[in-house]
């Protein structure tokens, strides 16, 4: 835990805080402004989905690729020239759509048991020998992958963006400026410690 | 979370990233290394590790959620003018579903794709539908057409497809188990369909069983045409590449051309790749070069720098049952031309690969009509630079060498067996066999310089590829005794070429049983005097050589007329055992017979031929005419330069003979000036170590021009290096030159350590030599009169003044006179002088270029100044100083003593 530096402001003031500055101060280490970031970063993702439902008519296709790309280009329009560069920001904003997707599968476990249900519309339902998702791996997915985090943290994003964000290998290296193969070498090794992590969280 | 859990995590991190850049044995080995220094976390590290195949196969995290949130959402879905139904399937690209028309105006079915793409722009847009139209023209019986392509407005964009209900291509075969032939007529509609495309400008790229399917009534419908690119490129240009590398997992192009797993161009020759693989798949049921290992960096290795398994060595028993048949029937309908068409097809570089689709689809229809078909494998000097290139970077790469090997003597035997049938036609009989034999030839010269040209001491063992040539010629030209046998004769030649004595004799016993049983004298003769040959390589054998080259005779004897072939490894072997139980002068009488038959013969341009003249350059110079040896060496090397062998070991061992005779005729300079290449010519053929024939030289010339430094280093080094390649030889024979040139330069305590070890190893030599080392390093410690006695003996032994000698003779009779002089006796010194000079002129040597001439009328000139006839001193002290500054140079310092002494005469 990295001792609160001496400016530090207390976490609420983070909420209305931009996305911009968060990002810079989360940068630095600072947990509280990390925390607020992603707590921003889910309610814009949140809200480019639910805008996306009402476009699309109540069918919709959860592009997670296309909402962060979405959601990078309509925060950048509004916090101006100093807004972060892609790379930074979607390695946040994969983090916030893990919790998105998570939420999404639990929701719509919700509403198999009759429950409420927030993103889809009610009049789609789930077809027949269509894949159901139960949260729960998820969940415990999340947790791994927060354990990987402490040890490695370039290795737990990598697994947001691709997995959880849907980022193909060529445009994490694209992103991070290294090559596919060493982008495809780390995946294995993040698998690989994932699910030992698992296996010792079960 | 358990903070344990995550220091574990944090330490197994560096070493993970080890063990993932290591594959199969050695990660094993570095494990066990591991395990050693730090057992316990080596278990961990091993328990992390043994889940790495089950994550594969699992596809653990390989597809994200989101596709299958995605999915569930879709059926119903209005697309253009289709309303999707059902998910065909869902991979790394996208989904496909099955869809129906929403008009309701056609009856149709289509196939939807829905590409994970997310990213299009308006330009993007209309790009996708430009060119989805451009793809829609392509209308080919065999090829799925594309009805339309486009973006939903929400920024879905789609391909609808014709619906195609059949089975993949592979399974299609299996299923029908369709014989091989019935494969090939099938796949013929598949090369149609791409070769359509490509005259259409459209290269597949993904071209693979599951893209080829084949429907009820067996027609083949390529999938995919042209979708790979549409899709690959993103609007601003960029690739995207999301068949290669997308959110499914790890690369697995089992039927990529090497030229797309290591970012070369992609252009039609890549589809022919992939075609390859294909019907390599169709006929053999296993990929070419990817084996058990799915490890994407083993895929990566197999696919890019695996030479393919030669198609009729891959049929399995389950295959050829598959197929309708018997392994062994399979493997011979696959034997030849198929391994050929294959062959070519899957070059790994893109331009040896078939120019066309059409041409790769004439050569199975030349196959079909069992027509000669046109893949040749790439020309032997390509073949070979190729493969000097590999060994050149230490790769192992014996399967290629193998291929390589394997083509060239399939097409020789495709057409021995042609060339057979035909014989019987009398007029012809003659011409054909001998068209045959040039053609066996060519393929064996291949073998040979193949052979000759790898360097020793790489990690690919010739001998392991000759075992595998030797293995093929059992197993498949049983059928064919005569062929087998010469094949089996020109491949013992090539052992011998590597000194493999024990394979190349195992193969002339086989040549001698196989001729004798098929009543082939030419190969009965060659067998057994190839015997001759290697039982008198070790000269206290060489009586047992005889009764051999008497059986090679009487073969000689039976044949009207006899060959070339027949009779020149027989006069050789003759010349052998003659030069080694006399009368030695036989020896060349033989050895230059055999030269000219061959040269009547017009065998001139052969490896045979060059080793003719190499055996000729010994008998020479065991015969003392060293001029003559020097000659022949030289035409020896002009030869083997002449038919590409510049860079191959008997190059080296030519250019080593010429510069020694030069030595020899003391020419020392002259030497030296060869010696550079050389020393090249060694390095280039083995950069880690100079064979001891060639330092042992270069220690000799730089001790005849008086550097002893650096002749004392080099011998050490010679030594060295002469003992742990097991040659004792010239251990010992560098160990005496050390001795005298540490004695000529008054080192005389380590001369008697060098002597001592020469006493203990250098029995090799003869008994002879140890009496004049001790003479020598008498001379050194100024004791000439000491030495004098046992220089005399040692003439007296081997019948001075008359009798034959080997080289050193002359210079036992120069250090004889040396020794006279020193001990005061001028005139005696004055004749042994001039008995070494005659000795030296009998060799050839030239008295104007000679150092030993020069130094043997130096000793002569002082031992007439000694006594007291200077003008007759004088003349000597002419010739030495013209003989020393051509042999030595002018600033050698025998020269200057010769120049110092003029002036003394002068001065008198």
């Amino acid at each position: 835990m990295p001792t609160p530096a001496p400016d530090s402001r207390a976490p609420q003031e983070f909420v209305t805080a931009s996305i911009s500055h968060l990002l810079r101060t989360a940068s630095t280490g600072d947990a509280d402004a990390a925390g607020a970031l992603f707590t921003a970063l889910y309610r814009e993702l949140h809200l480019l989905a639910e805008r996306q439902l009402r476009i699309n008519g109540g069918n919709l296709t959860l592009g997670t690729t296309t909402l962060l790309h979405e959601a990078y280009l309509s925060m950048r329009a509004s916090e101006g020239d100093r807004f972060p560069d892609r790379a930074h920001f979607l390695a946040y904003a994969s983090r916030a759509m893990r919790g998105l997707v998570i939420d999404y599968a639990r929701r719509r476990q919700a509403k198999k048991r009759g429950g409420e249900f927030h993103i889809t519309s009610a009049d789609t339902d789930v077809p027949d020998g269509a894949v159901v998702f139960d949260p729960g791996p998820l969940e415990e997915l999340s947790d791994a992958l927060d354990t990987l985090a402490t040890a490695d943290a370039a290795l737990a994003e990598l697994v947001d963006l691709h997995f959880f964000a849907g980022f193909s290998f060529v445009e994490i290296a694209q992103l991070r400026g290294v090559s596919d193969r060493t982008v495809q070498r780390d995946w294995r090794k993040a698998r690989l410690l994932l699910h030992h992590t698992l296996q010792q969280l079960q | 979370m358990a903070p344990q859990s995550s220091d574990d995590l944090a330490s197994l991190s560096p070493l993970l990233d080890q063990a993932l850049t290591l594959t199969g044995t050695a990660r094993i080995e570095w494990l066990d290394a591991l395990a050693q220094a730090q057992p316990e976390v080596a278990r961990k590290l091993q328990a992390v590790l043994a889940s790495e195949a089950s994550l594969d196969a699992r596809r653990f995290l390989d597809d994200g959620p989101g596709a299958a949130l995605a999915g569930s959402a879709m059926t119903g879905r209005r697309i253009g003018a289709y309303t999707l139904d059902r998910p065909l399937g869902q991979g790394g690209m996208g989904s496909v579903w099955l869809a129906r028309r929403s008009d309701g105006r056609y009856e149709g079915v289509a196939a939807v794709k829905l590409p994970h793409l997310s990213r299009l722009s308006a330009d993007g847009v209309r790009r996708f539908q430009r060119e989805g139209s451009a793809l829609a023209r392509l209308t080919h019986p065999n090829i799925a057409r594309l009805t339309d392509a486009g973006v939903t407005d929400d920024g879905q964009p789609y391909l609808v497809l014709e619906y195609v209900e059949g089975t993949r291509i592979d399974q299609w075969c299996d299923e029908r188990r369709l014989t091989a032939d019935a494969r090939l007529v099938l796949f013929q509609q598949v090369l149609a369909a791409v070769a359509h495309a490509h005259a259409s400008l459209l290269v597949h790229r993904d071209l693979k069983p599951s893209n080829i399917l084949v429907t009820a009534d067996g027609t083949v419908k390529l999938l995919d045409f042209g979708i790979v690119k549409l899709l690959e490129t993103a609007p601003d240009g960029t690739e995207i590449g999301e068949q290669t590398a997308a959110g499914s997992g790890p690369l697995t192009p089992e039927y990529a051309a090497p030229e797309q797993v290591l970012g070369g161009s992609i252009t039609t020759a890549t589809d022919i790749y992939a075609l390859g693989v294909l019907l390599y798949g169709v006929l053999a049921g296993r990929h070419p070069t990817i084996g058990d290992s799915r490890l994407p960096v083993d895929v990566m290795r197999a696919v890019s720098e695996t030479q393919p398994r030669r198609l009729s060595l891959s049929v399995s028993e389950s295959a050829a049952g598959a197929r309708s048949a018997t392994a062994e029937r399979l493997r011979r309908a696959y034997a030849g031309d198929l391994d050929m068409i294959l062959a070519k097809a899957l070059e790994k570089d893109p331009a040896q690969r078939y120019d066309s689709v059409i041409a790769f689809a004439d050569d199975i229809g030349r196959y079909l009509r069992h027509e000669p078909v046109r893949a040749r494998p790439a020309s032997a000097g390509h073949r070979l630079r190729k493969f000097v290139r590999r060994n050149r970077a230490a790769v192992a790469t014996a399967s290629l060498v193998a291929v390589a090997l394997v083509t060239a003597t399939v097409i020789t035997a495709r057409q021995s067996i042609v060339a057979r049938t035909e014989r019987d036609e009398a007029r012809r009989q003659r011409d054909l066999a001998q068209l045959e034999e040039r053609r066996a030839t060519a393929a064996n010269g291949f073998l040979q310089t193949l052979v000759q040209a790898v360097p020793t001491g790489v990690p690919f063992t010739p001998a392991s590829l000759m075992s595998r040539a030797r293995t093929l010629l059992e197993a498949d030209y049983a059928s064919d005794p005569r062929f087998a046998t010469r094949m089996m004769l020109d491949l013992a030649s090539t052992f011998a070429a590597i000194d493999d004595a024990a394979n190349e004799h195992a193969l002339l016993v086989r040549a001698s049983e196989l001729a004798t049983r098929a009543g082939d004298r030419e190969s009965e003769a060659r067998a057994q005097c190839g015997l001759a040959l290697w039982v008198s390589r070790d000269p206290d054998s060489t009586v047992i050589a005889t009764p051999f080259a008497d059986a090679g005779e009487r073969a000689i004897a039976a044949m009207q007329p006899p060959t070339a072939r027949a009779q020149v490894p027989c006069l050789l072997a003759r010349a052998r055992i003659v030069g080694e139980l006399g009368p030695a002068d036989r020896a060349l009488t033989y050895a230059e017979r055999a030269v000219r038959i061959a040269e009547a013969a017009g065998d001139t341009s052969s490896a045979a031929f060059a080793a003719l003249l190499g055996e000729l350059t010994d008998t020479y110079h065991n015969n003392n005419r060293i001029r003559d040896a020097y000659l022949t060496a030289r035409r020896w090397g002009a030869t083997l330069e002449r038919t590409g062998r510049g860079s191959s070991v008997p190059m080296l061992r030519a250019r080593q003979r010429t510069a020694t005779d030069l030595r020899d005729l003391g020419e020392m300079l002259a030497a030296d000036s060869l010696l550079g290449g050389v020393v090249s010519l060694a390095r280039r053929i083995d950069s880690t170590s100079i064979p001891p024939y060639v330092s042992v030289l270069a220690g000799e010339i730089a001790k005849g021009l008086g550097m002893a430094d650096s002749a004392i280093a080099v011998l050490e080094r010679a030594i060295t290096d002469a003992r742990r390649s097991g040659d004792t030889f010239r251990t010992a024979w560098a160990t005496s030159q050390l001795v005298t040139t540490l004695a000529d330069d008054g080192r005389v305590p380590l001369a008697l350590v060098r002597r001592e070890e020469f006493a203990r190893t250098g029995t090799t030599l003869g008994g002879g030599v140890l009496p004049m080392l001790d003479a020598r390093i008498d001379i050194a410690r100024g004791e000439p009169a000491r030495a004098l006695p046992a220089f005399l003996a040692s003439l007296k032994e081997r019948g001075f003044p008359d009798g034959r000698g080997a080289p050193p003779f002359h210079r036992i009779a120069y250090h004889a006179a040396r020794a006279a002089l020193a001990s005061g006796d001028p005139r005696m010194a004055d004749t042994l002088a001039g008995h070494a000079v005659r000795l030296e002129r009998l060799m050839g040597h030239d008295p104007s270029r000679s150092a030993d001439i020069g130094l043997s009328m130096l000793v002569r000139a002082r031992a007439r100044l000694a006594l007291g006839d200077t003008a007759a001193a004088r003349s000597a002290l002419d010739t030495a100083r013209t003989a020393l500054q051509h042999g030595l140079g002018s600033g050698h310092v025998t020269s200057r003593d010769a120049d110092a002494l003029a002036r003394q005469i002068g001065a008198r």
